[in-house]
Protein backbone atom coordinates (compact mmCIF):
# COMPACT_ATOMS: atom_id res chain seq x y z
CA UNK A 1 0.00 0.00 0.00
CA UNK A 2 2.15 2.83 -1.27
CA UNK A 3 1.83 6.40 0.84
CA UNK A 4 1.66 4.39 4.19
CA UNK A 5 4.96 2.52 5.09
CA UNK A 6 6.93 4.38 7.83
CA UNK A 7 10.39 4.01 9.01
CA UNK A 8 11.66 3.10 12.50
CA UNK A 9 15.58 3.10 12.18
CA UNK A 10 16.53 0.32 9.81
CA UNK A 11 12.64 -1.08 9.77
CA UNK A 12 10.24 -0.44 7.50
CA UNK A 13 6.38 -0.96 9.13
CA UNK A 14 3.82 -1.76 6.18
CA UNK A 15 1.82 0.74 7.77
CA UNK A 16 1.49 3.23 11.04
CA UNK A 17 -1.03 0.70 13.02
CA UNK A 18 0.63 -1.41 15.51
CA UNK A 19 -0.88 -3.53 18.49
CA UNK A 20 0.50 -2.18 21.54
CA UNK A 21 1.85 -4.27 24.15
CA UNK A 22 -0.11 -6.05 26.86
CA UNK A 23 -3.14 -5.38 24.71
CA UNK A 24 -2.56 -8.62 22.81
CA UNK A 25 -0.85 -11.20 24.98
CA UNK A 26 1.46 -12.46 22.26
CA UNK A 27 -0.44 -12.49 19.36
CA UNK A 28 -1.96 -15.85 19.56
CA UNK A 29 -5.67 -15.05 20.53
CA UNK A 30 -5.98 -11.64 18.69
CA UNK A 31 -4.77 -13.74 15.32
CA UNK A 32 -8.33 -15.48 15.26
CA UNK A 33 -9.71 -12.21 14.33
CA UNK A 34 -6.54 -9.91 12.58
CA UNK A 35 -4.23 -10.80 10.10
CA UNK A 36 -0.96 -9.49 11.86
CA UNK A 37 0.86 -9.46 8.23
CA UNK A 38 -1.70 -7.04 7.30
CA UNK A 39 -0.64 -4.61 9.80
CA UNK A 40 2.09 -2.45 10.56
CA UNK A 41 3.63 -4.81 13.58
CA UNK A 42 2.68 -5.94 16.79
CA UNK A 43 4.13 -5.49 20.47
CA UNK A 44 3.70 -8.37 22.56
CA UNK A 45 3.77 -8.90 26.24
CA UNK A 46 6.59 -7.06 28.29
CA UNK A 47 8.79 -9.54 29.03
CA UNK A 48 11.78 -9.79 31.48
CA UNK A 49 14.41 -12.67 31.48
CA UNK A 50 12.22 -15.19 33.89
CA UNK A 51 8.91 -15.87 33.63
CA UNK A 52 6.68 -13.53 36.07
CA UNK A 53 3.52 -14.44 38.04
CA UNK A 54 2.03 -11.45 37.99
CA UNK A 55 -0.16 -9.63 40.53
CA UNK A 56 -3.02 -11.59 42.83
CA UNK A 57 -6.43 -10.50 41.53
CA UNK A 58 -8.65 -8.05 41.54
CA UNK A 59 -6.52 -7.06 38.52
CA UNK A 60 -8.98 -4.66 36.50
CA UNK A 61 -11.57 -2.05 36.97
CA UNK A 62 -13.63 -0.37 34.48
CA UNK A 63 -13.71 3.96 35.40
CA UNK A 64 -15.56 6.40 33.08
CA UNK A 65 -14.38 5.79 29.73
CA UNK A 66 -11.37 3.98 30.50
CA UNK A 67 -9.91 0.95 32.94
CA UNK A 68 -7.40 0.44 35.31
CA UNK A 69 -5.27 -2.62 35.40
CA UNK A 70 -2.42 -4.03 37.79
CA UNK A 71 -1.66 -7.13 36.00
CA UNK A 72 2.23 -6.79 37.21
CA UNK A 73 3.76 -7.73 34.13
CA UNK A 74 2.74 -11.73 34.32
CA UNK A 75 4.97 -13.50 31.71
CA UNK A 76 6.27 -16.05 30.20
CA UNK A 77 10.13 -14.72 30.37
CA UNK A 78 11.90 -13.64 26.87
CA UNK A 79 13.23 -17.33 26.36
CA UNK A 80 9.80 -19.40 26.74
CA UNK A 81 8.95 -16.58 24.10
CA UNK A 82 11.76 -17.10 21.80
CA UNK A 83 11.20 -20.76 21.95
CA UNK A 84 7.43 -21.04 22.30
CA UNK A 85 5.29 -18.10 20.77
CA UNK A 86 7.62 -16.68 18.36
CA UNK A 87 7.81 -19.54 15.55
CA UNK A 88 3.77 -18.45 15.20
CA UNK A 89 4.03 -15.10 15.03
CA UNK A 90 6.94 -15.61 12.29
CA UNK A 91 4.86 -18.04 10.38
CA UNK A 92 2.00 -15.36 10.18
CA UNK A 93 4.21 -12.86 8.75
CA UNK A 94 3.68 -10.46 11.63
CA UNK A 95 6.55 -7.57 12.40
CA UNK A 96 7.53 -8.38 15.76
CA UNK A 97 8.43 -6.22 18.30
CA UNK A 98 9.18 -7.19 21.81
CA UNK A 99 8.49 -5.06 24.99
CA UNK A 100 12.14 -5.41 27.01
CA UNK A 101 11.26 -5.33 30.85
CA UNK A 102 13.81 -5.29 33.27
CA UNK A 103 13.92 -5.11 37.28
CA UNK A 104 17.51 -3.65 37.16
CA UNK A 105 19.48 -2.48 33.88
CA UNK A 106 21.36 -5.31 33.46
CA UNK A 107 17.89 -7.23 33.13
CA UNK A 108 16.98 -4.66 30.38
CA UNK A 109 20.50 -5.38 28.12
CA UNK A 110 20.03 -9.00 28.95
CA UNK A 111 16.45 -9.24 27.34
CA UNK A 112 17.35 -6.92 24.77
CA UNK A 113 20.56 -9.13 24.10
CA UNK A 114 18.04 -12.12 23.37
CA UNK A 115 15.86 -10.39 21.47
CA UNK A 116 19.11 -9.19 19.21
CA UNK A 117 20.28 -12.40 18.64
CA UNK A 118 16.70 -13.92 17.67
CA UNK A 119 15.42 -14.57 14.19
CA UNK A 120 12.01 -12.85 13.77
CA UNK A 121 12.24 -9.94 16.15
CA UNK A 122 12.48 -7.24 14.30
CA UNK A 123 12.94 -4.40 17.08
CA UNK A 124 12.75 -4.04 20.64
CA UNK A 125 10.50 -1.21 22.73
CA UNK A 126 11.82 -0.48 26.17
CA UNK A 127 9.36 -0.40 28.82
CA UNK A 128 11.08 2.21 31.34
CA UNK A 129 7.80 2.98 31.97
CA UNK A 130 5.73 0.51 33.55
CA UNK A 131 4.08 1.27 36.80
CA UNK A 132 3.39 -1.70 38.29
CA UNK A 133 6.10 -3.53 39.72
CA UNK A 134 8.22 -1.29 41.51
CA UNK A 135 7.22 1.10 44.92
CA UNK A 136 5.24 3.97 44.53
CA UNK A 137 5.68 3.23 40.67
CA UNK A 138 8.82 4.48 40.13
CA UNK A 139 10.62 3.82 37.38
CA UNK A 140 13.85 4.56 35.18
CA UNK A 141 11.64 6.64 32.95
CA UNK A 142 11.01 9.22 35.60
CA UNK A 143 14.15 10.56 35.42
CA UNK A 144 16.03 12.11 32.69
CA UNK A 145 19.65 10.48 34.02
CA UNK A 146 18.38 7.28 34.22
CA UNK A 147 16.54 7.22 30.85
CA UNK A 148 20.15 8.70 29.23
CA UNK A 149 21.73 5.94 30.96
CA UNK A 150 19.70 3.12 30.34
CA UNK A 151 19.03 3.62 26.97
CA UNK A 152 23.19 4.02 25.72
CA UNK A 153 23.91 0.59 27.89
CA UNK A 154 21.00 -1.02 25.77
CA UNK A 155 21.90 0.66 22.55
CA UNK A 156 25.12 -1.05 22.96
CA UNK A 157 23.64 -4.28 22.95
CA UNK A 158 21.94 -4.68 19.72
CA UNK A 159 21.62 -3.53 16.38
CA UNK A 160 18.32 -3.73 15.74
CA UNK A 161 15.79 -0.86 15.89
CA UNK A 162 15.01 0.28 19.51
CA UNK A 163 11.86 2.24 20.10
CA UNK A 164 11.71 3.63 23.79
CA UNK A 165 8.20 3.45 25.57
CA UNK A 166 7.87 6.89 27.89
CA UNK A 167 6.10 7.24 30.46
CA UNK A 168 3.14 9.77 31.37
CA UNK A 169 3.47 10.15 35.22
CA UNK A 170 6.83 12.62 34.51
CA UNK A 171 6.59 16.24 35.05
CA UNK A 172 8.40 17.03 31.64
CA UNK A 173 7.65 14.14 29.13
CA UNK A 174 9.40 16.01 26.17
CA UNK A 175 12.68 16.10 28.59
CA UNK A 176 12.53 12.32 28.92
CA UNK A 177 12.34 12.22 25.17
CA UNK A 178 14.96 13.80 24.61
CA UNK A 179 17.26 11.82 27.18
CA UNK A 180 16.00 8.49 24.77
CA UNK A 181 17.30 10.25 21.68
CA UNK A 182 20.46 11.20 23.24
CA UNK A 183 20.87 7.93 24.46
CA UNK A 184 20.69 6.30 20.86
CA UNK A 185 17.09 5.29 20.58
CA UNK A 186 15.64 5.07 16.92
CA UNK A 187 12.13 5.87 18.26
CA UNK A 188 9.71 6.56 21.09
CA UNK A 189 6.41 5.55 21.66
CA UNK A 190 4.15 7.50 24.41
CA UNK A 191 1.85 6.66 26.70
CA UNK A 192 2.34 4.08 28.73
CA UNK A 193 -0.63 4.41 31.24
CA UNK A 194 -1.60 6.71 33.35
CA UNK A 195 -1.19 6.14 37.50
CA UNK A 196 -4.54 5.81 38.79
CA UNK A 197 -6.51 4.41 42.27
CA UNK A 198 -9.98 3.96 42.08
CA UNK A 199 -11.73 2.64 45.84
CA UNK A 200 -14.80 0.70 46.94
CA UNK A 201 -16.56 3.49 49.19
CA UNK A 202 -18.69 0.59 50.36
CA UNK A 203 -15.49 -1.39 51.91
CA UNK A 204 -12.82 1.11 51.69
CA UNK A 205 -10.59 -1.42 49.71
CA UNK A 206 -8.84 -0.29 46.48
CA UNK A 207 -10.68 -1.64 43.33
CA UNK A 208 -7.58 -3.41 42.30
CA UNK A 209 -5.63 -5.69 44.78
CA UNK A 210 -2.46 -3.72 44.84
CA UNK A 211 -3.96 -0.38 45.11
CA UNK A 212 -2.39 1.56 42.42
CA UNK A 213 -3.17 0.89 38.72
CA UNK A 214 -2.52 1.92 35.41
CA UNK A 215 -5.40 4.17 33.51
CA UNK A 216 -5.57 3.45 29.84
CA UNK A 217 -8.56 3.60 27.01
CA UNK A 218 -10.35 6.74 25.67
CA UNK A 219 -10.23 8.52 29.10
CA UNK A 220 -6.58 9.16 28.68
CA UNK A 221 -6.87 10.06 24.84
CA UNK A 222 -6.50 13.99 25.75
CA UNK A 223 -3.59 13.53 27.69
CA UNK A 224 -1.73 11.04 25.22
CA UNK A 225 -1.88 13.77 22.14
CA UNK A 226 -0.90 16.45 24.28
CA UNK A 227 1.93 14.33 24.93
CA UNK A 228 2.85 13.28 21.48
CA UNK A 229 2.25 16.77 20.38
CA UNK A 230 5.36 18.45 23.08
CA UNK A 231 7.46 15.15 21.92
CA UNK A 232 7.37 15.32 18.21
CA UNK A 233 8.30 19.20 18.84
CA UNK A 234 11.67 17.94 21.08
CA UNK A 235 12.98 14.82 19.11
CA UNK A 236 13.87 14.49 15.62
CA UNK A 237 13.49 11.18 15.71
CA UNK A 238 9.49 9.28 14.97
CA UNK A 239 7.03 9.29 17.82
CA UNK A 240 4.63 6.87 18.22
CA UNK A 241 1.42 7.55 19.44
CA UNK A 242 -0.61 5.43 21.90
CA UNK A 243 -3.74 6.45 23.97
CA UNK A 244 -7.37 5.31 23.83
CA UNK A 245 -7.01 4.81 19.70
CA UNK A 246 -10.94 3.00 19.31
CA UNK A 247 -11.14 4.46 15.73
CA UNK A 248 -9.34 6.12 12.29
CA UNK A 249 -10.46 9.41 13.53
CA UNK A 250 -8.58 8.69 16.61
CA UNK A 251 -5.77 7.54 15.21
CA UNK A 252 -5.26 10.91 12.85
CA UNK A 253 -5.46 12.79 15.80
CA UNK A 254 -1.67 11.72 16.51
CA UNK A 255 -0.67 12.03 13.54
CA UNK A 256 -1.51 15.67 13.17
CA UNK A 257 -0.13 15.73 16.93
CA UNK A 258 3.14 14.75 15.07
CA UNK A 259 3.29 10.83 15.53
CA UNK A 260 4.32 8.90 12.62
CA UNK A 261 2.48 5.48 13.82
CA UNK A 262 0.27 4.39 16.19
CA UNK A 263 -0.58 1.57 18.51
CA UNK A 264 -3.74 0.48 19.45
CA UNK A 265 -4.29 -0.76 22.87
CA UNK A 266 -7.49 -1.23 25.05
CA UNK A 267 -9.60 -1.08 22.21
CA UNK A 268 -8.66 -4.45 21.18
CA UNK A 269 -10.44 -5.42 24.54
CA UNK A 270 -13.63 -4.17 23.21
CA UNK A 271 -13.40 -4.87 19.89
CA UNK A 272 -10.94 -7.71 18.25
CA UNK A 273 -10.79 -6.42 15.05
CA UNK A 274 -10.45 -2.45 15.91
CA UNK A 275 -6.94 -2.56 14.82
CA UNK A 276 -7.98 -3.31 11.11
CA UNK A 277 -11.01 -0.63 11.15
CA UNK A 278 -8.53 1.88 12.23
CA UNK A 279 -6.14 0.83 9.44
CA UNK A 280 -9.49 0.41 6.83
CA UNK A 281 -10.37 3.88 8.25
CA UNK A 282 -7.08 5.78 7.61
CA UNK A 283 -6.67 4.92 4.23
CA UNK A 284 -10.12 6.06 3.07
CA UNK A 285 -9.40 9.09 4.86
CA UNK A 286 -6.19 9.63 3.25
CA UNK A 287 -8.10 8.63 -0.44
CA UNK A 288 -10.41 11.50 0.57
CA UNK A 289 -8.45 13.82 1.24
CA UNK A 290 -6.25 13.31 -1.41
CA UNK A 291 -3.21 12.59 0.54
CA UNK A 292 -0.69 10.50 1.48
CA UNK A 293 0.05 9.84 5.47
CA UNK A 294 3.75 11.79 5.70
CA UNK A 295 1.69 15.12 4.42
CA UNK A 296 -1.23 14.78 7.48
CA UNK A 297 1.81 14.19 10.01
CA UNK A 298 2.17 16.99 12.48
CA UNK A 299 0.04 19.33 10.76
CA UNK A 300 -2.16 20.37 13.83
CA UNK A 301 -2.70 24.06 14.12
CA UNK A 302 -3.12 25.39 17.37
CA UNK A 303 -5.93 27.91 16.96
CA UNK A 304 -4.69 30.46 14.50
CA UNK A 305 -1.76 31.30 16.46
CA UNK A 306 1.80 29.73 15.51
CA UNK A 307 3.50 28.21 18.94
CA UNK A 308 7.30 28.78 19.43
CA UNK A 309 9.18 25.43 18.61
CA UNK A 310 11.23 25.17 21.64
CA UNK A 311 14.89 23.23 20.38
CA UNK B 1 -13.31 -20.60 16.98
CA UNK B 2 -15.27 -17.12 18.66
CA UNK B 3 -17.12 -14.38 15.75
CA UNK B 4 -16.86 -11.35 16.75
CA UNK B 5 -20.73 -10.00 15.43
CA UNK B 6 -23.52 -7.90 15.68
CA UNK B 7 -26.74 -9.94 17.03
CA UNK B 8 -30.44 -8.34 16.98
CA UNK B 9 -32.65 -8.99 20.09
CA UNK B 10 -35.51 -10.77 19.85
CA UNK B 11 -36.82 -10.96 23.49
CA UNK B 12 -36.43 -9.30 26.82
CA UNK B 13 -38.20 -10.11 29.65
CA UNK B 14 -38.05 -10.44 33.77
CA UNK B 15 -38.44 -13.95 34.96
CA UNK B 16 -38.34 -13.09 38.62
CA UNK B 17 -35.74 -12.02 39.84
CA UNK B 18 -33.64 -12.04 36.72
CA UNK B 19 -33.92 -11.11 33.13
CA UNK B 20 -33.90 -13.54 30.44
CA UNK B 21 -32.32 -11.79 26.88
CA UNK B 22 -32.57 -13.43 23.30
CA UNK B 23 -30.95 -12.30 20.80
CA UNK B 24 -29.94 -14.22 17.42
CA UNK B 25 -26.57 -14.87 16.53
CA UNK B 26 -26.59 -18.16 14.33
CA UNK B 27 -22.92 -18.93 14.10
CA UNK B 28 -22.52 -18.36 17.99
CA UNK B 29 -25.48 -20.52 18.37
CA UNK B 30 -24.28 -23.33 16.00
CA UNK B 31 -20.90 -24.24 17.86
CA UNK B 32 -21.62 -22.92 21.39
CA UNK B 33 -21.39 -25.87 23.95
CA UNK B 34 -22.40 -25.85 27.29
CA UNK B 35 -20.40 -24.02 29.63
CA UNK B 36 -19.13 -21.56 27.28
CA UNK B 37 -20.02 -17.95 27.90
CA UNK B 38 -20.05 -14.55 24.96
CA UNK B 39 -19.08 -11.21 25.64
CA UNK B 40 -21.98 -8.39 25.21
CA UNK B 41 -21.97 -5.07 24.97
CA UNK B 42 -24.95 -2.92 23.78
CA UNK B 43 -23.05 0.90 23.21
CA UNK B 44 -19.92 2.35 24.14
CA UNK B 45 -20.88 2.91 27.96
CA UNK B 46 -20.34 0.94 30.02
CA UNK B 47 -16.66 0.66 28.00
CA UNK B 48 -16.25 -2.65 28.19
CA UNK B 49 -18.40 -5.84 27.45
CA UNK B 50 -20.11 -7.98 29.87
CA UNK B 51 -19.25 -11.77 30.03
CA UNK B 52 -22.80 -14.19 30.44
CA UNK B 53 -23.11 -17.93 29.97
CA UNK B 54 -24.96 -18.89 27.22
CA UNK B 55 -28.05 -20.42 28.22
CA UNK B 56 -30.50 -21.31 25.85
CA UNK B 57 -29.65 -22.07 22.22
CA UNK B 58 -32.85 -22.82 19.67
CA UNK B 59 -32.69 -21.93 16.39
CA UNK B 60 -29.68 -19.51 16.07
CA UNK B 61 -31.09 -17.53 18.84
CA UNK B 62 -29.33 -17.25 22.03
CA UNK B 63 -30.75 -16.23 25.22
CA UNK B 64 -29.02 -15.28 28.55
CA UNK B 65 -30.69 -15.05 32.29
CA UNK B 66 -29.01 -12.55 34.15
CA UNK B 67 -29.22 -10.27 37.65
CA UNK B 68 -29.16 -6.52 37.28
CA UNK B 69 -26.37 -5.89 39.63
CA UNK B 70 -24.90 -2.33 37.65
CA UNK B 71 -24.15 -0.95 34.81
CA UNK B 72 -23.74 -3.17 32.25
CA UNK B 73 -26.21 -5.58 33.50
CA UNK B 74 -28.70 -2.06 33.83
CA UNK B 75 -27.94 -1.43 30.28
CA UNK B 76 -29.00 -4.72 28.46
CA UNK B 77 -31.83 -4.65 30.85
CA UNK B 78 -33.21 -1.84 29.17
CA UNK B 79 -32.77 -3.32 25.27
CA UNK B 80 -35.72 -3.66 23.73
CA UNK B 81 -36.56 -6.15 20.56
CA UNK B 82 -34.75 -5.64 17.63
CA UNK B 83 -32.03 -3.51 18.89
CA UNK B 84 -28.48 -4.90 18.07
CA UNK B 85 -25.62 -5.60 20.15
CA UNK B 86 -22.10 -6.44 19.85
CA UNK B 87 -21.14 -9.99 20.63
CA UNK B 88 -18.37 -12.16 21.23
CA UNK B 89 -18.23 -15.96 21.23
CA UNK B 90 -18.76 -18.90 21.98
CA UNK B 91 -16.55 -18.21 24.80
CA UNK B 92 -14.23 -20.53 27.19
CA UNK B 93 -13.44 -23.88 27.88
CA UNK B 94 -16.81 -25.88 28.33
CA UNK B 95 -18.00 -28.12 30.14
CA UNK B 96 -16.97 -32.20 29.66
CA UNK B 97 -19.90 -34.23 28.79
CA UNK B 98 -18.56 -37.77 27.95
CA UNK B 99 -19.73 -38.74 31.27
CA UNK B 100 -21.49 -41.93 33.32
CA UNK B 101 -24.87 -42.30 34.38
CA UNK B 102 -26.51 -40.04 37.01
CA UNK B 103 -23.95 -36.76 36.69
CA UNK B 104 -25.09 -34.00 39.34
CA UNK B 105 -25.73 -30.24 38.63
CA UNK B 106 -25.36 -27.51 42.01
CA UNK B 107 -26.80 -24.62 40.47
CA UNK B 108 -26.65 -21.23 43.17
CA UNK B 109 -28.68 -18.40 42.33
CA UNK B 110 -28.02 -16.87 38.60
CA UNK B 111 -25.53 -19.65 38.29
CA UNK B 112 -28.65 -22.14 36.71
CA UNK B 113 -27.73 -20.58 33.47
CA UNK B 114 -25.32 -23.05 31.71
CA UNK B 115 -27.14 -25.94 33.53
CA UNK B 116 -29.83 -25.41 30.57
CA UNK B 117 -28.05 -26.61 27.67
CA UNK B 118 -26.03 -28.78 30.05
CA UNK B 119 -29.26 -30.39 30.76
CA UNK B 120 -30.50 -31.08 27.59
CA UNK B 121 -27.16 -32.56 26.49
CA UNK B 122 -26.79 -35.16 29.52
CA UNK B 123 -30.69 -36.26 29.25
CA UNK B 124 -29.66 -39.59 28.81
CA UNK B 125 -27.53 -39.70 31.47
CA UNK B 126 -30.58 -39.02 34.08
CA UNK B 127 -28.71 -36.08 35.64
CA UNK B 128 -29.78 -34.58 39.16
CA UNK B 129 -30.12 -30.80 39.61
CA UNK B 130 -29.73 -28.73 43.15
CA UNK B 131 -31.08 -25.52 42.39
CA UNK B 132 -30.55 -23.14 45.39
CA UNK B 133 -31.46 -18.83 46.06
CA UNK B 134 -31.41 -16.61 48.75
CA UNK B 135 -35.36 -16.52 48.39
CA UNK B 136 -37.50 -18.11 46.35
CA UNK B 137 -37.27 -14.81 43.54
CA UNK B 138 -34.22 -16.24 43.10
CA UNK B 139 -35.84 -19.60 41.37
CA UNK B 140 -36.44 -19.75 38.14
CA UNK B 141 -39.40 -22.04 37.11
CA UNK B 142 -37.77 -25.16 37.00
CA UNK B 143 -40.25 -27.08 34.18
CA UNK B 144 -37.93 -27.08 31.47
CA UNK B 145 -35.31 -29.94 33.62
CA UNK B 146 -38.49 -32.22 34.96
CA UNK B 147 -38.32 -34.04 31.75
CA UNK B 148 -34.52 -33.95 31.47
CA UNK B 149 -33.30 -34.93 35.28
CA UNK B 150 -33.87 -37.56 37.52
CA UNK B 151 -34.40 -35.67 39.94
CA UNK B 152 -34.64 -31.68 41.30
CA UNK B 153 -33.92 -30.49 44.46
CA UNK B 154 -34.25 -27.06 45.76
CA UNK B 155 -33.74 -25.04 48.57
CA UNK B 156 -33.96 -21.17 49.89
CA UNK B 157 -32.01 -19.92 52.90
CA UNK B 158 -35.42 -18.43 53.87
CA UNK B 159 -37.30 -21.98 53.57
CA UNK B 160 -39.80 -19.87 51.11
CA UNK B 161 -39.18 -22.49 48.85
CA UNK B 162 -37.95 -26.68 49.01
CA UNK B 163 -35.37 -27.50 51.85
CA UNK B 164 -34.88 -24.03 54.06
CA UNK B 165 -31.20 -23.79 54.25
CA UNK B 166 -28.15 -23.58 51.82
CA UNK B 167 -28.48 -26.30 48.88
CA UNK B 168 -24.88 -27.32 49.68
CA UNK B 169 -26.71 -29.21 52.44
CA UNK B 170 -28.79 -31.69 50.70
CA UNK B 171 -26.34 -31.98 48.09
CA UNK B 172 -23.73 -33.32 50.72
CA UNK B 173 -26.69 -35.59 52.02
CA UNK B 174 -26.79 -36.90 48.85
CA UNK B 175 -23.19 -37.53 48.40
CA UNK B 176 -22.81 -39.50 51.68
CA UNK B 177 -24.83 -42.10 50.05
CA UNK B 178 -24.22 -42.37 46.32
CA UNK B 179 -20.85 -41.61 44.06
CA UNK B 180 -21.78 -39.46 40.87
CA UNK B 181 -18.78 -39.98 37.95
CA UNK B 182 -18.82 -35.56 38.06
CA UNK B 183 -20.52 -32.65 39.91
CA UNK B 184 -20.90 -29.72 37.88
CA UNK B 185 -21.43 -26.12 39.84
CA UNK B 186 -21.98 -22.67 39.12
CA UNK B 187 -23.03 -20.19 41.48
CA UNK B 188 -21.01 -17.51 44.43
CA UNK B 189 -17.70 -18.72 45.11
CA UNK B 190 -18.36 -19.60 48.70
CA UNK B 191 -20.78 -21.91 47.45
CA UNK B 192 -18.27 -23.49 44.49
CA UNK B 193 -15.68 -24.18 47.40
CA UNK B 194 -18.16 -25.74 49.56
CA UNK B 195 -18.98 -27.87 46.63
CA UNK B 196 -15.66 -29.00 46.02
CA UNK B 197 -14.86 -30.03 49.74
CA UNK B 198 -18.06 -32.02 49.86
CA UNK B 199 -17.08 -33.74 46.36
CA UNK B 200 -13.73 -35.34 47.87
CA UNK B 201 -12.36 -37.40 45.06
CA UNK B 202 -15.63 -36.72 42.91
CA UNK B 203 -14.46 -34.67 39.86
CA UNK B 204 -15.43 -31.60 39.87
CA UNK B 205 -16.42 -29.13 37.06
CA UNK B 206 -17.04 -25.59 38.39
CA UNK B 207 -17.90 -22.60 36.49
CA UNK B 208 -15.56 -19.41 38.18
CA UNK B 209 -16.71 -16.19 37.45
CA UNK B 210 -14.00 -13.03 37.51
CA UNK B 211 -14.22 -9.51 36.06
CA UNK B 212 -13.13 -9.28 32.61
CA UNK B 213 -12.25 -6.86 30.22
CA UNK B 214 -11.11 -8.83 27.10
CA UNK B 215 -12.94 -12.28 27.65
CA UNK B 216 -10.38 -13.72 25.09
CA UNK B 217 -7.27 -13.89 26.38
CA UNK B 218 -5.08 -11.19 25.91
CA UNK B 219 -5.13 -8.93 28.41
CA UNK B 220 -4.71 -11.26 31.55
CA UNK B 221 -6.97 -9.18 34.21
CA UNK B 222 -9.50 -12.30 34.84
CA UNK B 223 -7.19 -14.59 36.58
CA UNK B 224 -7.76 -16.96 39.84
CA UNK B 225 -5.19 -18.52 41.69
CA UNK B 226 -4.49 -22.29 39.93
CA UNK B 227 -2.07 -24.63 42.02
CA UNK B 228 -0.16 -26.50 39.51
CA UNK B 229 0.32 -23.15 36.81
CA UNK B 230 -0.14 -20.26 39.60
CA UNK B 231 -2.76 -17.46 37.97
CA UNK B 232 -4.89 -19.02 35.19
CA UNK B 233 -7.25 -16.99 32.55
CA UNK B 234 -11.17 -17.82 33.84
CA UNK B 235 -12.09 -16.63 30.19
CA UNK B 236 -9.75 -18.96 28.42
CA UNK B 237 -8.27 -21.32 30.86
CA UNK B 238 -11.68 -21.62 32.33
CA UNK B 239 -14.61 -20.75 33.18
CA UNK B 240 -14.41 -24.53 33.69
CA UNK B 241 -12.01 -25.60 36.19
CA UNK B 242 -11.73 -28.87 38.38
CA UNK B 243 -12.18 -27.87 41.97
CA UNK B 244 -8.80 -29.20 43.24
CA UNK B 245 -7.14 -26.83 40.93
CA UNK B 246 -8.25 -23.90 42.45
CA UNK B 247 -6.21 -22.10 45.48
CA UNK B 248 -8.99 -21.68 47.79
CA UNK B 249 -7.62 -19.60 50.50
CA UNK B 250 -6.06 -17.27 47.57
CA UNK B 251 -9.07 -16.21 46.08
CA UNK B 252 -10.91 -13.24 47.06
C1 LIG C 1 -17.87 -16.53 32.58
C2 LIG C 1 -18.91 -15.69 33.27
C3 LIG C 1 -20.25 -15.99 33.08
C4 LIG C 1 -21.23 -15.22 33.70
N1 LIG C 1 -22.53 -15.55 33.51
C5 LIG C 1 -23.50 -14.82 34.10
C6 LIG C 1 -24.87 -15.16 33.90
O1 LIG C 1 -25.21 -16.11 33.17
N2 LIG C 1 -25.81 -14.41 34.54
C7 LIG C 1 -25.47 -13.35 35.36
O2 LIG C 1 -26.36 -12.70 35.91
N3 LIG C 1 -24.17 -13.01 35.54
C8 LIG C 1 -23.18 -13.72 34.95
N4 LIG C 1 -21.86 -13.37 35.15
C9 LIG C 1 -21.56 -12.19 35.97
C10 LIG C 1 -21.74 -10.91 35.14
O3 LIG C 1 -20.76 -10.87 34.13
C11 LIG C 1 -21.60 -9.67 36.03
O4 LIG C 1 -22.65 -9.63 36.95
C12 LIG C 1 -21.60 -8.39 35.20
O5 LIG C 1 -20.43 -8.31 34.46
C13 LIG C 1 -21.74 -7.17 36.05
O6 LIG C 1 -21.69 -6.04 35.20
P1 LIG C 1 -22.28 -4.64 35.64
O7 LIG C 1 -21.69 -3.59 34.76
O8 LIG C 1 -23.76 -4.69 35.69
O9 LIG C 1 -21.75 -4.51 37.11
P2 LIG C 1 -20.71 -3.46 37.68
O10 LIG C 1 -21.42 -2.13 37.80
O11 LIG C 1 -19.46 -3.51 36.93
O12 LIG C 1 -20.50 -4.10 39.11
C14 LIG C 1 -21.58 -4.51 39.95
C15 LIG C 1 -21.11 -5.66 40.81
O13 LIG C 1 -20.85 -6.83 40.02
C16 LIG C 1 -19.51 -7.29 40.22
N5 LIG C 1 -18.97 -7.78 38.94
C17 LIG C 1 -18.53 -7.03 37.89
N6 LIG C 1 -18.10 -7.80 36.89
C18 LIG C 1 -18.25 -9.08 37.30
C19 LIG C 1 -17.97 -10.34 36.71
N7 LIG C 1 -17.42 -10.45 35.50
N8 LIG C 1 -18.26 -11.45 37.40
C20 LIG C 1 -18.80 -11.35 38.63
N9 LIG C 1 -19.09 -10.20 39.24
C21 LIG C 1 -18.82 -9.06 38.59
C22 LIG C 1 -18.75 -6.07 40.71
O14 LIG C 1 -17.62 -6.42 41.47
C23 LIG C 1 -19.81 -5.37 41.55
O15 LIG C 1 -19.92 -5.93 42.82
C24 LIG C 1 -20.86 -14.13 34.54
C25 LIG C 1 -19.52 -13.82 34.73
C26 LIG C 1 -18.55 -14.59 34.11
C27 LIG C 1 -17.12 -14.26 34.32
C1 LIG D 1 -3.99 -4.72 30.57
C2 LIG D 1 -2.85 -3.87 30.07
C3 LIG D 1 -1.56 -4.38 30.09
C4 LIG D 1 -0.49 -3.61 29.64
N1 LIG D 1 0.77 -4.15 29.64
C5 LIG D 1 1.81 -3.41 29.15
C6 LIG D 1 3.13 -3.96 29.07
O1 LIG D 1 3.36 -5.12 29.39
N2 LIG D 1 4.13 -3.17 28.62
C7 LIG D 1 3.90 -1.87 28.21
O2 LIG D 1 4.83 -1.17 27.81
N3 LIG D 1 2.66 -1.34 28.24
C8 LIG D 1 1.61 -2.07 28.70
N4 LIG D 1 0.35 -1.53 28.71
C9 LIG D 1 0.14 -0.15 28.22
C10 LIG D 1 -0.38 -0.13 26.79
O3 LIG D 1 0.54 -0.72 25.88
C11 LIG D 1 -0.69 1.31 26.35
O4 LIG D 1 0.50 2.07 26.39
C12 LIG D 1 -1.71 1.99 27.22
O5 LIG D 1 -2.71 1.08 27.60
C13 LIG D 1 -2.38 3.18 26.54
O6 LIG D 1 -3.02 2.81 25.33
P1 LIG D 1 -4.58 2.38 25.22
O7 LIG D 1 -5.37 3.47 25.88
O8 LIG D 1 -4.84 2.26 23.76
O9 LIG D 1 -4.70 1.09 25.92
C14 LIG D 1 -0.72 -2.29 29.16
C15 LIG D 1 -2.04 -1.80 29.14
C16 LIG D 1 -3.09 -2.56 29.58
C17 LIG D 1 -4.47 -1.98 29.53
S1 LIG E 1 -10.65 -11.17 30.36
FE1 LIG E 1 -8.85 -10.63 29.30
S2 LIG E 1 -7.63 -12.40 29.61
FE2 LIG E 1 -9.50 -12.97 30.48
Amino acid sequence: MAGLEVSIGSLRLRNPVLLASGCVGYGEEIAQFVDLSALGGIVVKGLYMSPRIGNPPPRIWETPSGMLNSIGLQGIGIHRFVRERLPALRQGGATVIVNVCGETDEEYEQVTRVCDEADGIHATELNISCPNIQENGRCPGMSQEHTYSLISRVRKASSKPLIVKLSPNVTDVAAIATSAEQGGADAVSLINTVLGMSIDTETGETRTATGMGGLSGPAIRPIAVRMVYQVSHAVRIPVIGIGGICDARDAIEFFMAGASAVQVGTANFMNPVASMEVLAGIKSYLARKGKKLNEIIGTCQIGRVQESEPG
Amino acid sequence: MAHYMRGMVTAVRPVKEYVRLSIKAERIAEEMQPGQFAMISAGTEPLLPRPFSIAHVDRGVLSFIFQDVGRGTGMLASLRVGDSVRLLGPLGKPFRVDVGDRPVMVAGGRGIAPFFELARRLSGRSPLLFYGGRTQAQIIETGFFVRLCSEIIVSTEDGGMGHKGFITEPFAEYLAKSTPPVIYACGPHAMLRRVAEIAGSVPTELSMEARMACGYGICIGCVIPTGREGYRRVCLDGPVFSGDEIRWQDLK
